[in-house]
């Protein structure tokens, strides 16, 4: 024990033994204070960091981080398809491979593998990149045979693409994901591939001015199929889906580098729904390539024929003489990609002659076999109308008159029913205002309103000409007749089915009464006469003699009207439109016929469109089994 | 307590205070040591086996079995984890060669309805006909059974003379030579129109 001498005199009693010998009093206290002040400086700083990281900047930084980490990877879904009314694909989507490669930079890691491998004598890396490339070009072009849908994968070609000196090839863009994922397994370092989805038309040019086009568009973001053309391109919402999505956690710097098991989906990806069409894709072939032949044999410009459901209004066939290749649409002229059933507009002629027929036997001024007496022209304002053929004042039947379409008889009809009765007529067929039946590209025509009519243009209008109709329309008026004076707007679309299958029936357009079931009868009556065929008194022989189907009552109406001449604007002359509509069969309506040929000229087909309603009536007849008519056509005076 | 608190010699000056405290501290440290022998008394007892001993010794005894049991549960345990999850990565890996063969599988359905949907399509139906030598009557005629059995005709079936026109559109192929009607917009020469003179427009 150390003797009391040594020990300050303020030491405190202490029994744990003896006291450090270097402390020299004030100086500790103030080393303590100094610690103990940074210590507790140094916890509030990093108590205040925490503050800031932790709660102000905490979402600004989490942000940062997860963008630096994730990636975003899309899942494409799948388009949906289109089908005709029996459930048969017009047009469907498959997914696809592209191959690519990246032909510098695999030289490049190449080289420089094999500059490591040299001393190992590895056997993989003896050759060189050259000889190694011709390896997987003969690989690849075994694997997918010497031609991809017309791109060529012969050897020679993808050796070249494989040595070439750029950054980036595609080899192939629309391999089979099966061939392209052993190609892929197999040169993995080499051989990239990326998914694409290619969209199938198996009917070809049949239907394709309705159905139009879509392709795999690249340059969207994201890579997408979209619709270029016709239904495709105005239904490509309800056909496109959404796209899913998928995030996972990626290497800084490298998008490509997924670290495992960080994948997770955000949203599901929702498949497009499928259009069903009321088209039947038989009779769509049928009709398509009877119009091209007539077309071709009339010398029209072109021919259009459209089929509707008498009762539902649907659209069976819609068919132009020009069509194009879906697949193939870039080569496409716009006259081909047209659908001009539809966008072309016309005068219809004669066969608009069937308004005044129901507005005068609606308003009780005709009966079918009242006796006018026709003469040989008729001045309505500065205008003389004249019949087709020359004759004095002849008597002829009111169902004579639409049978031999004779104007002045017409006129005289329509002048009984007066011309807001007409127009109201007009207005009440659907006429001047676009169908709304989900063909894209419709266009409405034009009908004079009744405001702006001048003298002549009652003169005009019953036989057909000063206003404008598409085919549709055109057709349409018919349709009204056929189902006992109610029209239904025609439709194309008949059910949207979900990716799940379930199918959402499209709501059916209401009908609009024109005119009563008695007058639609009486006229499809009357009407059945334009087929009479009198081979002992060619006065008693309808117009569209040709348009008759033996064992079955045709009612139908043909029509000719004259283009208007560009260069004196005025009707011409040697260029009319040749139209025919027509109700089959007569006495149990089925199915409405319209057809319309643009100027056909120099054959013995020019004249009239009724053989190839004939024609497309004899094929619809055995394509849905129609039974025989009851009884046959009654002869009927026309001419007395 | 045998260490003196203070062992500095009193000073001469302060004599009368020094014995003070002394009385003072004799007095307190006799209070200490009572509470420190307490406790040495009480840490012998302990030590020797106070009133706690006996208690002890029969707990040890049931103390083997139970640690064997918790041994058991944990092996048993580590083992039921063990397997578990060997299974589970065995399922797994099944989960995705099953997940591949799906794909497989899909994409094999897919290009079968590819190959169906062409193979179905009029057209290509057509086309198979065509080269069968098959043609489509263009004029049929039409038969009704009367009540009485006898047979009613509608309409004279004309052969199909003319082989039907080729499958339609396909620009690439040129329409086959022979009966074809001439090609369109080529007019033809007059006497061709004589034979079956076109009637006049129907009106309009």
């Amino acid at each position: 024990m150390p003797g009391p001498q040594q020990r300050g005199p303020r030491r405190p009693l202490s029994v744990r033994g003896p006291a450090p010998k270097a402390r020299t009093g004030g100086n500790s206290k103030v080393r303590i204070a100094v610690g103990r002040i940074l210590l507790v400086g140094a916890l509030v700083i990093a108590g205040l960091k925490l503050v800031q990281v932790q709660g102000l900047q905490a979402d600004e930084l989490s942000t940062q981080a997860r963008l630096q980490r994730t990636t975003y990877l899309n899942i494409p879904a799948e388009r949906g398809a289109i089908l005709d009314r029996n459930g048969n694909q017009l047009a469907f989507s498959v997914e696809v491979r592209a191959l690519y490669i990246l032909p510098q930079r695999a030289r490049k890691n190449w080289d420089a593998e094999r500059e490591k491998e040299k001393d190992k004598q590895k056997k993989q890396f003896a050759q060189t990149y050259d000889e190694h490339a011709r390896d997987v070009a003969k690989f690849i072009s075994s694997t997918l045979g010497p031609e991809v849908n017309g791109e060529k994968t012969d050897e020679e070609t993808i050796y070249e693409q494989l040595v070439a000196d750029i950054s980036y090839e595609v080899l192939v863009s629309e391999a089979e994901p099966t061939k392209a994922a052993a190609i892929v397994a197999k040169y993995p370092a080499e051989i990239g591939s990326e998914y694409r989805a290619k969209r199938i038309y198996p009917n070809g040019q049949v239907a394709s001015n309705i159905i139009g086009a879509a392709n795999w568009r690249q340059d969207e973001k994201p890579p997408t199929t979209q619709g270029i053309l016709g239904l495709e391109n105005a239904a490509d919402n309800v056909l496109a889906g959404r796209m899913g999505r998928r995030v996972v956690d990626t290497m800084s710097g490298d998008d490509t580098l997924v670290i495992p098991n960080t994948e997770r989906e955000l949203t599901k990806p929702q498949p497009g729904k499928s259009l069903e069409l009321t088209i039947d894709v038989d009779t769509q072939y049928a009709v398509q390539r009877m119009v091209t032949d007539y077309t071709k044999k009339s010398g029209a410009r072109s021919g259009s024929a459209v089929v509707l459901d008498s009762r539902s209004g649907e659209i069976i066939a819609m068919a132009n003489d020009q069509t194009y290749d879906p697949t193939d649409f870039g080569k496409a002229s716009d006259a081909q990609k047209r659908n001009r059933a539809v966008a072309d507009t016309f005068e219809p002629g004669s066969v608009n002659k069937i308004i005044t027929a129901a507005a005068a036997v609606e308003y009780g001024l005709f009966k079918p076999d009242d006796v006018l007496q026709v003469p040989g022209y008729l001045k309505v304002a500065d205008r003389t109308i004249r019949d087709a053929w020359n004759h004095g004042t002849v008597p002829m039947s009111f169902t004579g008159v639409f049978a031999k379409s004779s104007n002045v008889g017409t006129l005289l009809a329509a002048q009984e029913v007066g011309q807001e009765r007409y127009a109201e007529m007009l207005e009440k067929f659907g006429l001047g205002k676009r169908t709304q039946s989900g063909v894209p590209g419709e266009e409405s025509g034009i009908v004079p309103p009744l405001n702006q009519w001048s003298g002549s243009t009652f003169g005009n209008l019953p036989i057909g000409q000063g206003l404008s109709m598409n085919l549709l329309q055109m057709t349409a008026m018919y349709q009204t007749i056929a189902n006992d004076g109610l029209r239904v707007p025609p439709r194309l679309v008949r059910a949207e089915i979900s990716g799940d299958g379930s199918r959402s029936e499209k709501q059916r357009p209401e009908g609009v009464r024109v005119v009563s079931p008695e007058t639609a009868k009486t006229v499809r009556s009357m009407f059945r006469s334009v087929t009479q065929s009198d081979p002992r008194d060619a006065n008693q022989n309808g117009t569209g003699a040709k348009a008759a189907l033996p064992g079955y009552q045709v009612a139908g109406k043909t029509g000719t009207a004259q283009q208007i001449d560009p260069k004196c604007k005025c009707y011409s002359d040697s260029q009319y439109w040749i139209t025919f509509a027509g109700i089959l069969p007569a006495d149990n309506p089925r199915y409405v016929v319209g057809i319309m040929l643009d100027a056909p000229t120099g054959t013995p087909f020019s004249s009239s469109a009724a053989p190839l309603f004939h024609d497309i009536g004899a094929f619809l007849t055995q394509r849905f089994q129609v039974p025989l008519s009851n009884e046959q056509t009654p002869y009927v005076q026309l001419q007395l | 307590m045998t260490a003196p608190a203070r062992v500095g010699g009193p000073s001469p000056r302060d004599r009368s205070k020094d014995k003070k405290t002394d009385t003072d501290k004799a007095r307190r440290r006799s209070a200490a040591a009572d509470r420190a022998y307490a406790r040495r008394a009480q840490r012998a007892q302990n030590l020797r086996g106070g009133s706690s001993a006996p208690q002890q010794n029969a707990r040890q005894v049931s103390k083997a079995p139970f640690v064997v049991l918790v041994m058991l549960v944990l092996v048993a345990g580590i083992a039921g984890i063990m397997y578990f999850s060997t299974q589970a990565a065995a399922d797994s890996y099944r989960l995705q060669e099953a997940r591949a063969e799906q794909e497989k599988l899909t994409l094999r359905v897919e290009q079968l309805r590819r190959e169906v949907a062409l193979l179905e399509s009029p057209t290509d139906l057509a086309r198979r006909a065509t080269e069968m030598g098959l043609v489509e009557p263009s004029n049929p005629a039409r038969l009704r059974q009367l009540a009485d059995g006898t047979v009613e005709e509608f309409g004279k079936p004309s052969a199909p003379t003319k082989s039907t026109s080729p499958p339609p559109p396909t620009t690439t192929t040129p329409p086959p030579a022979g009966e074809q009607p001439p090609p369109a917009g080529t007019t033809p020469p007059a006497g061709d129109g004589a034979a079956n003179p076109p009637t006049p427009p129907a009106g309009g």
